[in-house]
């Protein structure tokens, strides 16, 4: 029996990441919400600094200690409850139920291991595999993630792979226990295009075969409306905008994410400068009061520097933090 | 990887030959010369001065005595010049004393500097990590010699054995048993006293470099794979952490010669460190170029195992 609406895989609310530095203390994150479903691929969007991978590592129970906490808010992963601080991380979700892959894959694998044992042990912890099996299962992996000649690259050290090699045994480990969530933190960033292309395209097919949740974080948002059904804008640690990839793409109602597309470079704009959005994003000990976005947005009201605008409900299963352009469509087509 | 072998001996046999040339040269060039140890005794002759000086060659050019030197060091007819003893038995004699001194101190060194220095990383800015900083600089700035003098106090007064020297005077006809326990008395203090310092700086590098490999990324990686602390911490951390020290224990190897003259000196231990000392004094030339030569030896050779020890436990390194 399925239901109309099935809970999310994963739902985030209210989250709240706090850093404590010294005697600074700041919000990364503030009062966050977030949904992933079943099989469905979210997107979440910024720019550097903007408490996106500091969601993520939230979600995986990897936030740096002692220096962050989450601070307030709930994280349910199919109906586990993650953020408790009393009760700690529940085992046997990291690694097994949600996994991650990171930016920098030259860094991500231990340069003293062979490829093979850093798959095969995932398999052994969690799986309880002997060692013939969960070597035998390693290969099996390194073949799904499109890696040539994956038996002799089990011996293989991480120094003798290429970047975009390492990433396909990073995305092996992760999906090595068949996790029903992948967090993807800029997986392609540190790779050269058509590396970034293969990876993506091996993302969105893994995806599709084995009905896995993905939230993908990325700072690129041409990439986004490429293998993400929904999108959330994330800034100075807020969600700002959030809604189907599709609609959030084409008729963006938040200044920021109109401002960000705006920014993307595309043929139509050839011979034009790109847009800049003026400003710097500001600090997180230093975020100005009210919208953290209004000393940057065109748009800006006099309230906007006391108020901080809520997260409003915008139709087509939408939400915007704006009160300016809530529930007012953008013209259609890209800002030129 | 015989190639490599190979030729890095060559290298090392070249830079051994000028290690030779620097260091006689050096011992040439101090001032005195053993024939002058003693130029106000009324004993001393010119006549006997002259004669001593013809008996070890010191009347020729510098390059004869060069060649003549290592002429008898290889042919095993050096002699001491200050007891005519030859001098590859003197050093065989010292070296059976020093040996238990050095693999006692470098046992105790590296077995208790990494467990220290890996549990103060591991719990950093805990009791035990200040607890173990205050102590590793407390023993690094005390000077050795006066925490000996302190050590010998606590221990004689505290357990009435007698420690300096290598065993109780007049031992020899002990039962064996006893003469054991007496043994190790003795060579307990030294050897302690010498790791000490050891332990305190080691472990300090060891909690160093775990903090700095914990900060990696694969070890994020590992944790994000969901094992459990200790694999973390033992198996991806920990390999990488230990990389550097590969080196430094090729470099003990040297220790072995010039380890430790306080030491000796001060515990009256007969061992290689205190006859090096007297023969530089003696102006021995024999025995400090001998000396100088087993050192240079052992340092080449230090760095040759440093070299093969390392390509075998990082697969980064290829030996070509």
């Amino acid at each position: 029996m399925e239901a109309v609406h099935p809970a999310p895989l994963l739902e985030i609310e209210g989250l709240t990441v706090v850093f404590r530095r010294e005697r600074e203390r700041f919000f990364a994150v503030e009062g966050l919400d977030l949904a992933v479903g079943r099989g469905e691929t979210v997107g979440l969007v910024g720019e550097s600094g903007c408490g996106k991978t500091v969601t993520a590592l939230a979600v995986m129970g990897l936030l740096p200690r002692p220096a962050a906490g989450i601070a307030a808010g709930r994280i349910r992963f199919d109906g586990i409850e993650l953020a408790d601080p009393r009760a700690g991380y529940p085992p046997g979700i990291r690694g097994r139920r949600a996994a991650m892959v990171f930016q920098e894959p030259l860094t991500s694998l231990n340069p003293v291991l062979a490829v093979g044992e850093q798959i095969a042990e995932v398999l052994r912890f969690h799986l309880g595999l002997p060692a013939g099996q969960a070597r035998e299962r390693a290969r099996a992996l390194l073949a799904e993630v499109r890696l040539s000649r994956p038996a002799e690259r089990l011996g293989d050290y991480p120094h003798r792979l290429s970047g975009g090699e390492r990433q396909r045994v990073m995305i092996a480990i992760a999906l090595a226990c068949s996790p029903d969530l992948l967090i993807a933190d800029e997986p392609t960033t540190a790779l050269d295009v058509t590396v970034q292309a293969q990876i993506l395209g091996l993302l969105g097919e893994l995806k599709r075969r084995r009905r896995l949740a993905v939230l993908y974080i990325t700072h690129d948002l041409g990439l986004v409306s490429r293998i993400a059904e929904r999108v959330a804008v994330m800034y100075a640690g807020q969600l700002v905008e959030a809604g189907p990839a599709a609609a959030v793409l084409k008729q963006p109602l938040h200044p920021y994410t109109r401002a960000l597309l705006a920014a993307l470079p595309g043929p139509h704009k050839r011979g034009r400068r790109l847009a800049a959005i003026p400003g710097a994003v500001p600090h997180p000990g230093a975020r100005p009061e009210g919208c953290a976005f209004h000393p940057r947005c065109p748009l800006a009201l006099a309230s906007c520097r006391r108020e901080r605008p809520p997260l409003a409900c915008a139709p087509g299963g939408r939400a915007v933090r704006c009160p300016v352009t809530a529930g007012i469509p953008a013209p259609e087509g890209p800002r030129s | 990887m015989t190639a490599f072998i190979a030729r890095s001996l060559i290298e090392k046999l070249v830079t051994l030959f000028f290690v030779t040339v620097v260091s006689f040269l050096i011992v040439h060039l101090a001032p005195g010369e053993p024939a002058q140890v003693d130029p106000l005794n009324p004993k001393f002759t010119p006549e006997m001065v002259e004669r001593f000086r013809q008996a070890f060659h010191l009347d020729r050019p510098l390059p004869v005595q060069y060649a003549l030197f290592y002429r008898d060091l290889f042919t095993g007819r050096s002699v001491s010049w200050k007891d005519h003893r030859p001098v590859l038995e003197k050093i065989a004699e010292r070296f059976r004393n020093s040996l238990p001194l050095f693999v006692v101190g470098t046992l105790l060194t590296w077995t208790l500097a990494f467990p220290v220095g890996i549990r103060a990383a591991v719990g950093r800015g805990g009791a035990f990590d200040r607890g173990t900083a205050f102590l590793a600089y407390l023993l690094i700035s005390i000077p050795g010699f006066f925490f000996a003098y302190l050590l010998i106090l606590a221990v004689v007064s505290a357990f009435s054995v007698p420690v300096l020297g290598m065993e109780t005077f007049g031992f020899e006809g002990a039962p064996l048993l006893n003469r054991a326990n007496d043994r190790i008395w003795h060579l307990l203090l030294p050897s302690v006293l010498g790791a000490g310092s050891g332990i305190a700086v080691l472990s300090r590098y060891v909690r160093s470099q775990m903090l700095e490999v914990a900060h990696q990324d694969f070890i994020r990686t590992a944790r994000a794979k969901g094992l459990p602390e200790e694999t973390v911490l033992y198996k991806h951390a920990l390999r990488n952490a230990l990389l550097p020290f590969i080196t430094m224990f090729g470099l003990t190897l040297p220790g072995l010669v010039g380890g430790s003259v306080i030491i000796e000196s001060i515990f009256s231990w007969p061992g290689l460190g205190r006859m090096a000392y007297e023969a530089i004094l003696a102006r021995d030339y024999p025995v400090i170029l001998t000396l100088n030569f087993i050192a240079a030896v052992l340092v080449l050779l230090g760095t040759l195992l440093s070299d093969l020890l390392y390509a075998a436990a990082d697969p980064r390194i290829r030996l070509a």
